[in-house]
C-alpha cells in the first residue's frame, strides 16, 4: 500500500516511509486531491485484483493510512 | 532555450492553435493531448517533450483539442478524433508523420495516415475515464457537502438528460455517450507502448502527472521518452 501510494502520488521516500497506521491522508497531504484519490482506487483495482463498488467510494476510505490498508485488505479477502 | 512557433494549423474545418517545435522538415510528431484534466495536469510534460525531441532533430506539433484550451468552438468527442485525423494527413502530406498519444489522447487515433503510432499509458476506454472523473467529483462533493454523495447519482442525472459538472467541466448526457463508446481503437501503423508500469514494449520511471494535483517536474522522464521515441523513429 506505501508503494502504491509512493507511485502513484509521487511522494517523497522519506514521506512514504513514514506513514503510520494513524496518519492522515485525505486533507493532510498536498498530493492527495479528489482526482488523485479516484486515479488511486483506479490503480488498487488494477494491482489488486479487486472490484471496487460505486457506493463503497467514500472520502472517509482515505481518512488514515490504517483506514485505507483495511480497506484494502477487506477487499482482497473478499 | 529554443524558440518555438505559436499558430494556428488547419484540421479539416478546425483551425487549432498549436505549439510547433523543432525542424521544418524531417520527421514530425503529433502530440495528442489526453482529455479534460489530465490535459492540464500533462501541459508541462507534453512541452518538455517537444523540446526533448527537438534537441533531436525531430519536430513537434502540439495542437489545443476543439473546444479545449485556446481553440474556439464547442467540443463534441468527435470533433476531437476527427481533428486529429485530419492533421496527421496533412502532416502526413509533406513529412515523415509520427503521433504520439498519452491517456484519453489515446482513444481519439489509432495512428490512421501516420507511419506510426507511439503510445503513453494508454487509457484502455472512455468509460473507465469517465468512471474515474465521477469518482473524483464524488470526493469533492463529500469533501464540500460533508454527505454521502454517490456516483450512481451522477449516472442517474445523465440518464435523466441533464447536464452535470466533473470535475470542472460541463458533461453533457450526448458528450457522456460519447465518451462512454470510446475504446482503444486497433493500431493501424507502427505501434509501440510505453507505460509507468510494466505489460508494454518499455517502462519508463517518472511521476504520474496526470494524477497530480502539483504536477512533478518532468524533464528526466520527457528526456527518456523523447530518446525512446528517437530510437523508435530510426
Amino acid at each position: 500500500m506505501r508503494r502504491i501510494l509512493a507511485d502513484v502520488l509521487a511522494l517523497a521516500p522519506t514521506t512514504a516511509a513514514g506513514l503510520s497506521h494513524d496518519s492522515p491522508l485525505f486533507g493532510a497531504l498536498p498530493e492527495l486531491d479528489s482526482m488523485a484519490v479516484a486515479g488511486l482506487l483506479t490503480e488498487l483495482e488494477d494491482r489488486l485484483g479487486i472490484v471496487i463498488d460505486d457506493d463503497e467510494v467514500d472520502a472517509d476510505l482515505f481518512s488514515t493510512f490504517g483506514a485505507l490498508v483495511s480497506f484494502a485488505e477487506r477487499k482482497v479477502a473478499g | 532555450m529554443q524558440a518555438f512557433d505559436f499558430r494556428f494549423v488547419d484540421a479539416d474545418e478546425f483551425q487549432l492553435p498549436a505549439i510547433v517545435r523543432g525542424p521544418a522538415d524531417g520527421p514530425v510528431v503529433l502530440l495528442v493531448p489526453p482529455l479534460f484534466e489530465e490535459m492540464n495536469r500533462c501541459r508541462r510534460l507534453l512541452a518538455d517533450l517537444g523540446r526533448a525531441l527537438a534537441a533531436r532533430g525531430i519536430a513537434t506539433v502540439l495542437p489545443d483539442l476543439p473546444g479545449t484550451g485556446d481553440s474556439a468552438a464547442a467540443a463534441p468527442v468527435a470533433s476531437w478524433s476527427m481533428a486529429i485525423g485530419a492533421l496527421t494527413a496533412s502532416l502526413a502530406l509533406s513529412r515523415p508523420t509520427y503521433v504520439f498519444v498519452v491517456r484519453g489522447g489515446a482513444l481519439l487515433t489509432g495512428g490512421v495516415g501516420a507511419t506510426g503510432i507511439y503510445r503513453f499509458a494508454p487509457v484502455s476506454s472512455g468509460a473507465v475515464l469517465m468512471r474515474e472523473m465521477m469518482r473524483a467529483q464524488a470526493i469533492a462533493d463529500q469533501e464540500r457537502t460533508g454527505g454521502r454523495v454517490s456516483v450512481s447519482g451522477y449516472e442517474a442525472e445523465l440518464a435523466k438528460g441533464n447536464a452535470g459538472r466533473l470535475i470542472g467541466y460541463e458533461v453533457t448526457p450526448d458528450i457522456a455517450a460519447e465518451l462512454a463508446a470510446l475504446t482503444l481503437p486497433s493500431a493501424t501503423s507502427s505501434c509501440r507502448t510505453a507505460d509507468l508500469k510494466s505489460g508494454g514494449d518499455a517502462v519508463f520511471e517518472g511521476p504520474p502527472v496526470w494524477r497530480q494535483a502539483d504536477p512533478a517536474p518532468t524533464h528526466a522522464l520527457a528526456d527518456a521518452l523523447a530518446a525512446d521515441i528517437a530510437a523508435w523513429i530510426g
